[in-house]
Formats: C-alpha cells, structure tokens, sequence
C-alpha cells in the first residue's frame, strides 16, 4: 500500500477516536476508505482530491458521532451545552471579546510562569541535577597560591572521595566574534569533556559522545547541536561522520561531526557547538561533579576551604531572575483586570436577559436549572479561553523571552511544559468560577417578578446596581495598582542610571584574556608551567601592543573588569596597627599599574607604588610577602583611627602585607545598584599576568575600538577574545532592573486600553438601564449638559475611591518587592500623583462617549419605547 | 396507527428507500450514495446519509445484516440494508401520495417519458 492510497492519518485516527465502538463504528469506517480507494483510483492527481474529501468527510462524520455520544451521555447537558452554544453565538462580538480577552491574559500569564519557573523552580533535565556541584578557585585565592599550593589544591580535589563523576564543561573561544561562524551561524561553542555525558545523562541524538582518544585527534572532533544540524545541515543523518567546514576558519582546521545532540540541549550557556576538553589544558579544579552518595554541599565546602562549591541550579541560574517575581505578580494583576472586566461583561448579559429568566421562573424552572446553564455557558467560555490561552502561551513565552535581556535567558529551558499549563488552567477555572457566580447570585436571589420588571426596581434593581459599582471601582483599582508599579519600575531605572559609579565606564575597553583550548606539546611535567609561560607571553604582548595605538590613553588590567557577572571578590582584612585586630570586610581588587588612569580617578592622596617596587614574590628573601596597594575612600576612613591611610598596613592572612600608597575616591565594581565596599587594590607581582586588559580611549576617537580588537586578533588569531566597551557589562550588570521596566510597562500598556473599554462599556450600559429615568428628566427641564456632567462626576466619584484601593496595594506590593526597586520607596509620592492623574485621565475619557450619549437621549423616542 | 401502518417519509428518506430497493443485494451505504448521485443527482454528506439511515431503522422501515468486506476497505465489515414490509408498504404510500398530487399539473410538471 503506497503513501497514496492510505487514507490521511489524522482523520483515520479522529475516526477511530470518534466513531461507536465496534460493528457500527468499523462498518462507517470502512465505507470512508473504500469510497477514498475508489477516488484515489479514478483520479489523476495522485490521490490529493480524495485526501481532500477524506478529510473532509472524515471530520463531519467524526464531529457527528462525537456530539451524538456527548448527547448520549449526558442528556441535560448535552442539552445545556448547545443552548450555551446558541446563545454565546447570538451575541458574537460579545464572545470573541470575552474570549479573546481571558484567554491571551491567561496565555500571558502561562508564559510568564513558564519563564519564572523555568528560571527559578523548574528541575534541570539532567540526569540527578540536584547533586550536580560546580567548583571553581577564585582569581584572587588563585593568585595567593604558589605552584606547590596549587599542585595540592589539585590533588585534594581530586582524590576526594566526596565527589564521584567528575566533568569538565565550559565555553570555547573557537571564533571570531565577528567573523560569519559567529554572525550567520549563530554559534555557540563550549568544551565537554567525555565524561560530562554520564554526569549529565544526556546523550546524541545521532551518532556518538566524544570518548577519550578525541581529545588528542589533530582533526577536531564535534558535536553539533540540534538547531545548527537542522537549519545549517538540513537536519541530514549522513553528516555523522563526515568532515564538514565552518565558515571564517582555515581549511586546515578540519571538523569532523561525531553527532547531534538532543533538541533543546544548550549546555553551557546556551551552546550549540561542542569540542573535547584537551586533557592538557585542565584546570586547577574539575569545574563539574556529582555528590558522592549521602554527602551534603556543606561537608564538600568543609573538606574543600580553597574551592567555591555551587549547586549547579544556582551556577547557571542567572542574576535578577528573582525579579521576575514583580513581573508574574503585574501579569497576575493584568489577568485579574481581564477576569473583572468578563464579570462585568457576564453580569450585563445576566441582567438584560433578566425577563426571560423571570419568565422562565414564573413558568416553573428551577432555579438550579437556571444555575446550571448559566454554569455550562461559563464553562463553555473557559474552555474556549483556555484552548486560546494554551495555543497562545508558546508564541508569548517566545515574545517575552526575546523582550528580556539575553543576559537573563540564554542557555535556559523556558518553554511551557505541564506545570505552566496546569497553573494556567487553575488560574481559569478559578477565576473565572468566581466571578460568574455574580450572575448566578443573581438568580438565586431574584424574585420572578422584580426580574421581569427588568431589574430596575425592587431588591434586584439595587443589588445590580451595587454589584455594577463594585465591579466598576474594581477595574480601575487594579488597572491603577498596575500601573503605580510600572511607576516605580521606571522611576527606579531612572535613579539607577543616575547614580554615580566613582567612575565613568564611556571610552574603557575590556578583553578577556583566552586561557589555552588547544593541545599544548610540553615535557612531562612540566605542562602547566608551560601553558602559562605561553599564557602570560601573549598578555603582555598584548598590553605593550594596546599602549602603543595612538587611540589609547591608558592601559591596564586585573582580575576582574567592573561589573563582571558571577563574581564575589569579598575578603577580610585587619590592619596592622590595630592592637585589637578587628575584621574588616570588604574587597580586594588585584590590579596591574596605571588602573586609576584607566578608570580615570585621580588619587585623593598618596600615589600609586612605583613599577619597581612592585616586585615579585619569588624575590623577597623574608616573609610575610608584602604587596603594593591603594585603598578607597570607604576603608581608608576605617584606617583614620591608626593614622595616615597612606603607609599603613593591611593583614589579610599570616603570609602577605598589603602596603598602602594611596587613597581613591570610591568606585562601585561590584554591582551599579550597591554602594562600593571597602576595598584594597592589590598590585600584582611580577610574574602574574592580568586575566582583564582594560583600555581608555582618547576622547573623540570612538572607532579605537576596532583598533584594538585588530590587535587582539592579530596576536591571539582564532582564539582572541571579544573586545567590549565597559558600557555593555554596566548594562548587563541592570539585566534584572531594565527586565522588571520592560514587562511591567508593557503590562500597563495592555492594561490602559482595556481599562478604556471596561469604564466606557460598563458606562454605556449603565446609562442605557437608565434610559427612561434620564428621559423623564430631560422631559421636565433638565439640561443635557446637567445630564453629562453628572455621569462625569458619578464617575470621578468612582474613580476616587478606586485610586484608594488601588494605590494602597500598589503600595502594599511595592513594599513586599521593595528590594527589587532602587532609589525609590514603595510610597513615592511623584509616582502616586502621577498614577492618579493617568487614572483619573483614562476614566474621565472613558466616561465622555457615554455621557454625552446620555445627554443626547429623545426624550419622546425613550419614553415611547418604554 | 398501527405498527405496520407505513409512516410518513420526508424527500431523502424516500430518496433513500429507494436507491436500497434499487440496489438489493448491494445496498450497503457507499453504493445507496453512489446510486442516489447517479440517479438522483444527489450528492449527500455522509453523516446525513447515515442519520437517515439510523432515522429510517429507528422508525422500522429497514433492517440490516453485517456482510464481510473486501481489501480495499481494509476487511472492514459492510451493513446491507433491505426495506421493511412496513419499509415497502411506506415506499408505495408516498409514490400514491406524490401521483395523486399530480394529477392535474402535467403542464407545470412537464411529462418526461
């Protein structure tokens, strides 16, 4: 049987879903597929006409005896559900308002959650996350060690029986950043050792993991990921094992495709190119490792005090993502608006279809009847809304993924699975469970006459108008709430970007210096004093090239460059003078010379150490070992109390000094949104080689930074680094703040025009039930423009006491989430002014349309129609 | 009215009834819509064809049997319809019924031979 002449799948498979069980249900089907034959034969387009009718007639057939079996089933409600039908397609522009608003609130949402959870909660997919460890040796405990030191720190880790599958992962400098691997390619590449697979328990998809002996082929092993195989390969199972080129590199540099990992595999930081770890270029600690069984992070960090250890959860989350928890509560709140609005909307039809209601219990329905199909009608709109909010949640999770910050979601796993649709589906039933039961108290109360009297009079005119009122000052509270608190997300940004760093970023340059990924050729031994022989010869190369471009003012460098992600330089320190020898707790920079030039400080007193004291370590014949150094303002007013800052100093541990030469102003390295800490910054002794070259532009001459990567290129070839203005890690380092700005307003953009409807559709409603009241006054001499300045004022009325509600729990809000604000309190007095005059303006908008319509009411057309 | 008193058939059902008569033995479903497009110019969506099936059943004016079914429809079984006593007796109440109002408008009807 030829593709041709099988009937189309997924009808075939509908059918056999929908149709009765055996004889009948196998007769139907057969008779589909021998008329299908009977076409696909007497055609001459290779079947496509008769799939089109087995298409067509499958689905008819299928819909009919699915509704029949629903019928079947359940009589009443099968009988409810198409009344609940009619009567939602009566009113069609009704139901598609309603429908679409709750279901892309609940697909937002869904997205949202997906996104905070998959941040935050979600459990990784590999294989036993929770006892995955990253380690690591900071720059500055590395630069305290000596080769001895290191040589046991490397052996203690290794040896130790507390941890059991060792790995090691990490990102590859493989191209040129700028080159076409990297720019039309979208690649990504990262190192994985060939035992990450077992830790992470993740395997190709095609082909094979990278083994031992890859590690030391000439002819580069990789892995590619599922994106780059699909879109850069056409997704071809032949390409295992074939050698392949990558755009931008020699084509002596042969690249030979062992396998695909699985789709959605990104690790580390969202790779989608993989080489062997090279065994010779290890690290002084094995990055990744599970806990042996039964032993806890804390033992490790016992037994281990030189490593930092880090669940792999904390590792690869990224900074700000508990934020987000401002941004799922603004969406909460927009969702929340939505649902009032549909209550309102509901409640509306509830009370204009009061007479029949009324008829319907004066001739003898029950009132549990009459529950019940308002119930099935609501249920019929959950539905409705929530298949909406399911087929819209994967779109919005891409939208609001490609609206934050790369710096918050690259390399995480984002998508909505089961868990963001179960809270999606919860937050419908529940919602929308609630707020229908408006109309349905409605009924319950009501006697048959004052409903047939149309509700204007008697106890259910008074409660409809209560309930309308409630649900009117609900609207505008919640749109207010959400949009003090975009307020305050943008007024905190603003006071961010204000605030002085110590330190202007414009015109520095940062690089990274590479460490080693190829095979390096040493004698045994001997490997790692090699690799850094070769290491630190590039660096310093690379600091004489850079002071020699005439677009650069100064050069320097250190361990980290300001605001580097990841990074917790905190140490104690005492002074020397102290007789009671109190910690102080601060920072310790280690910086090469010409640093304040570069960042461009003047020193407040004292000067920087002159090159040639600043020796090395190998050379000084006594001990403690005693390095330069200058302090900022912050710890040289602790310093006071001994004397002169300058002079004086520093004990960080029983084997060094730091010397203090002088004083700089205090400068935020850390993060922009913390005040700088005490901190000392330490100048490197020879032979140590800087990981950061920092470089400041001669003002005017912004293309310096083409020159400089020129440099960087030409001495590290494919391995050089990224040049970066130190602008862009000052942006990276607000990810969280500029993610929080972003949503919320983008919430309250969603929100202001739904309010507009709201206020203006609950308005025009309420003015129309009142028609005849206004009619009459107008009849006995009452102004229109006294008719339209009382349904304004009615609504500034409203409105008032909404801004209470509302402002108070953006207040209340902002006090819970305070600490994701910066430089504004949760009760700031600009922003609540500003949120009530934008309320204030949105409502009395809204209300102009319905109350020059009042106005405007035929006195003898109204009555007459009465 | 009896229970073998002929019911009142509305067009397709008639229609129907017909094609099943026409095609005796034959008459499963397929071949009843592939004989009312011939002959009728019907063309008829399957689901109706078969509520009126299931609708003339209920009311007793066909029955089936289960035939077994070839290889183009997968060995699929079929259900050969045939009419009723009271399924016949409807049939030729509603043919006299159609004739007698007729008469009289062979200029409106136009008589085909």
């Amino acid at each position: 049987m030829t593709g041709a002449t099988r009937p189309p799948r997924w009808t075939d498979r509908l059918l056999r879903v929908c149709l009765p069980r055996g004889v009948e249900g196998q007769t139907l089907r057969g008779d589909l597929i021998e008329e299908f034959r009977t076409r696909v034969a007497d055609g001459d387009d290779n079947g496509r006409a008769a799939r089109r009718w087995f298409r067509r007639q499958g689905v008819s057939l299928a819909l009919h005896y699915a509704a029949r079996r629903v019928r079947l089933l359940a009589p009443p409600f099968g009988h409810d559900l198409r009344l609940a039908g009619r009567s939602l397609a009566a009113q069609p522009a009704l139901t598609v308002a309603i429908v679409l608003m709750v279901g892309l609130s609940l697909g937002a949402n869904t997205a949202l959650f997906s996104v905070f959870d998959g941040l935050l909660f979600r459990p990784l997919p590999y294989r036993d996350a929770d006892r995955i460890v990253h380690l690591a040796v900071s720059p500055a405990t590395l630069s305290t060690l000596r080769g001895p030191d290191r040589d046991a720190v490397r052996q203690q880790e290794r040896a130790s029986p507390l941890l059991v599958e060792r790995a090691a992962m990490g990102p590859a400098s493989l191209f040129d950043l700028a080159g076409p691997a990297v720019q039309q390619w979208q690649l990504r590449p990262a190192e994985l050792s060939d035992t990450a697979f077992d830790l992470l328990g993740v395997w190709p998809q095609l082909g094979r993991p990278f083994v031992e002996e890859d590690a030391t082929d000439r002819a580069l092993s990789v892995l590619l990921g599922d994106d780059v195989w699909r879109t850069r390969f056409g997704g071809d199972p032949a390409i295992v094992g074939q050698f392949v080129t990558i755009p931008g590199t020699s084509e002596r540099d042969r690249w030979r495709v062992v396998g695909v990992m699985p789709q959605g595999f990104s690790f580390p930081d969202g790779a989608n190119f993989w080489i062997p770890v090279y065994r010779s270029a290890t690290p002084l600690v094995t990055p990744y490792a599970r806990l042996a069984a039964g032993v806890t992070i804390e033992q490790l960090r016992a037994a281990l005090p030189l490593v930092t250890v880090t669940p792999l959860r904390e590792h690869v989350r990224p900074e700000g993502a508990f934020a987000l928890g401002a941004l799922l509560s603004g969406t909460t709140l927009l969702l929340m608006l939505a649902l009032v609005q549909v209550a309102a909307l509901l409640f509306a039809r509830a009370s204009s279809r009061s007479s029949e209601i009324g008829v319907r219990l004066a001739l003898g329905a029950s009132r549990l009847r009459l529950v019940r199909q308002f119930g099935v009608e609501a249920l019929l709109l959950i539905g409705l809304s929530l298949a909406v909010g399911t087929l819209t949640a994967p779109i919005l999770t891409t939208a609001v993924v490609d609206i934050l910050p790369q710096e918050l979601t690259l390399g995480q796993y984002l998508t909505p699975d089961m868990r963001a649709y179960l809270f999606g589906g919860a937050m419908a039933i529940g919602g929308l469970l609630i707020l229908t039961l408006l109309p349905l108290d409605l009924i319950r109360r009501s006697s048959p006459l004052g409903l047939l009297r149309g509700g204007r009079s008697g106890i259910a005119g008074l409660r409809a108008v209560r309930v309308r009122t409630a649900m009117f000052v609900c609207q505008l509270a919640v749109a207010t709430c959400i949009i003090y608190l975009s307020g305050l997300a943008l007024r905190s940004y603003a006071a961010l970007g204000a605030s002085p760093l110590g330190f202007d970023p414009a015109g520095i340059i940062a690089i990274k210096m590479p460490r080693q990924e190829g095979p390096v050729r040493t004698a045994p031994g001997e490997s790692s004093r090699g690799y850094l022989d070769a290491q630190r010869g590039m660096v310093m190369e690379t600091l004489e090239s850079l002071q020699l471009q005439p677009d650069v003012a100064a050069v320097s460098g250190g361990h980290t460059w300001p605001f580097q992600p990841g990074v917790s330089e905190s140490s104690a320190l005492t002074a020397e003078r102290d007789p009671d020898q109190q910690l102080i707790t601060g920072r310790t920079e280690w910086i090469i010379p010409d640093y304040p030039a570069v960042l461009g400080v003047e020193l407040l007193s004292g000067a920087e150490p002159a090159s040639a004291t600043i020796g090395s370590a190998d050379h000084q014949p006594v001990r403690p070992i005693v390095y330069q150094a200058l302090v900022n303002e912050s710890l040289a007013r602790q310093l006071t109390a001994f004397g002169d800052p300058v002079g004086q100093r520093l004990v960080p541990n029983l084997a060094l000094r730091f010397h203090i030469t002088g004083v700089v102003p205090d400068i935020r390295l850390g993060r922009p949104d913390q005040a700088a800490p005490p901190t000392a910054f330490v100048y490197l002794p020879a032979p140590a080689a800087p990981a950061v070259v920092l470089a400041r532009l001669k003002p005017n001459h912004p293309a310096g930074l083409a020159g400089i990567q020129t440099v960087v290129d030409r001495i590290w070839g494919a391995r050089a680094p990224r040049a970066f203005p130190l602008d862009d890690a000052v942006r990276i380092a607000t990810t969280d703040y500029r993610a929080r700005t972003l949503l919320l307003n983008l919430i309250s953009l969603v929100a202001i025009p739904l309010t507009l409807m709201g206020v203006a559709g609950a308005l025009t409603f309420s003015t129309r039930q009142r028609t005849q009241d206004i009619a009459i006054e107008l009849a006995i001499g009452a102004e229109p423009q006294m008719i339209e300045r009382r349904v304004l004022r009615q609504t500034l009325r409203a409105t008032g006491l909404a801004l209470v509600l509302g402002l108070g729990a953006g207040v209340g809000v902002g006090r819970i989430i305070s600490s994701s604000f910066f430089g504004v309190g949760a009760a700031d007095p600009a922003t609540l002014l500003l949120a009530a005059l934008l309320i204030t303006l949105v409502a009395w908008v809204a209300a102009l349309l319905p109350a020059r319509r009042a106005g405007r009411i035929n006195p003898a057309d109204a009555l007459r129609e009465a | 009215m009896t229970a073998t008193a002929p019911a009142y058939l509305g067009e397709f059902e008639y229609l129907v009834l017909l094609a099943a008569a026409r095609l005796g033995t034959d008459a499963y479903a397929l071949a009843i819509a592939r004989e009312l497009e011939s002959q009728a110019g019907r063309e008829s969506k399957r689901s109706a064809l078969y509520t009126t099936l299931d609708r003339l059943e209920n009311k007793g004016l066909i029955r089936w049997q289960i035939a077994t079914g070839s290889a183009a429809r997968e060995r699929l079984p079929r259900r050969i319809y045939s009419l009723t006593t009271k399924g016949v007796a409807s049939v030729r109440a509603a043919r006299r019924a159609m004739s007698q109002m007729e008469v009289g408008l062979d200029d409106l009807l136009g008589n085909e031979s």
